[in-house]
């Protein structure tokens, strides 16, 4: 069953091939696509590696112990900041890629092409990114500017264990 | 390391954003699996269109710049190309399509265990799912 589904789907997909064929821009752009997330997730995940191991100082712990715990919050969207930030520039091209790719399947309509695209926008762009920022900037301006200035988190750090040791004890 | 057991619980709510998580982290494996499947229709159509890539990923520097031109197919020829076409990186957009999703996961499970707003038995499912533990 599965089978002639994959079969009658590939069959109408090759039927709108014939017009993707016309179009060689659409076909390098979509292998393009292909390349640009392997090589953006890769990179993703050697930095969240990275920060794995990444302990931050005793000193900056010692920074954030004197801030209150909601201070963790600001420190998520720091994480994911520090982690976007190595995986430059793969991140930047996957984006470039995407919607100059979207930009040009508007006139030619390539369905599978468009599935694939909103397939790595589901996959790679999420809401919750923003929910992390929103809470950030809604810090007071002193806890944000403590964080910002703590060179150790500039770049991919564990930031479960920073925040074990900086809140862990008053948070059980 | 082994899996610890997952916590009992009793009396655990969760609040709109808790939950919202918990949709985002039910809904990825769907997302996956859909996203394999529309790579897989799309490979199929290249190549019975005779547009595949052919050849190998460029594996130095200078044939990474020059990536453009390998990638792009050769329009005189036309059939199917499933022994030329470049297998290497479909099956790498297939498993880095898994890799990002579960990253993904990972990532809102961390945030939701961050969060300064939440109950204590919240707090504590979100740890032990953070730390991985298995549902007995």
């Amino acid at each position: 069953m599965f089978i002639r589904n994959l079969l009658f789907t590939f069959i109408i997909a090759s039927s709108t091939s014939a017009y993707a064929a016309s179009n060689d821009t659409v076909t390098y752009g979509y292998n393009l696509l292909q390349q640009q997330f392997v090589d953006f997730s890769d990179k993703h995940a050697k930095c969240s590696e990275i920060a794995k191991k990444e302990l931050i100082s005793d000193s900056s712990i010692e920074q954030l112990k004197a801030l209150p715990a909601v201070a963790g919050e600001g420190l998520g969207f720091l994480s994911i900041v520090a982690i976007n930030k190595c995986s430059q520039p793969e991140l930047s091209e996957l984006m470039r890629v995407l919607l100059t790719l979207e930009d040009l399947n508007r006139s030619t309509n390539v369905s599978y092409i468009s599935d694939y695209i909103l397939t790595i926008k589901k996959v790679a762009f999420i809401k919750f990114d923003l929910y992390s920022q929103k809470k950030f900037d809604a810090l007071p301006i002193a806890i944000r500017s403590t964080l910002l200035s703590m060179d150790d988190i500039k770049k991919p750090f564990n930031v479960m264990d920073a925040y074990d040791r900086a809140w862990g004890e008053t948070q059980k | 390391m082994t899996q610890q057991k997952c916590p009992t619980i009793i009396g655990l709510t969760f609040d709109g954003e808790s939950q919202e998580a918990i949709d985002f982290i039910n809904s990825m494996d769907k997302k996956i699996k859909e996203g394999w499947f529309i790579q897989t229709i799309g490979q199929l159509a290249l190549i019975f269109g005779g547009m595949a890539a052919k050849t190998a990923p460029a594996s130095n520097l200078i044939e990474r710049s020059m990536a453009a031109q390998v990638i792009t197919s050769d329009a005189g020829s036309i059939g199917y190309n499933i022994t030329q076409t470049n297998w290497e990186y479909f099956f790498k957009a297939y498993s880095g399509l898994a890799q990002h999703g579960n990253a993904q996961v990972e990532k809102v499970i961390s945030l939701q265990a961050l969060r300064g707003d939440t109950s204590p038995k919240e707090r504590l499912f979100w740890r032990a799912m953070y730390q991985g533990c298995k549902v007995q």
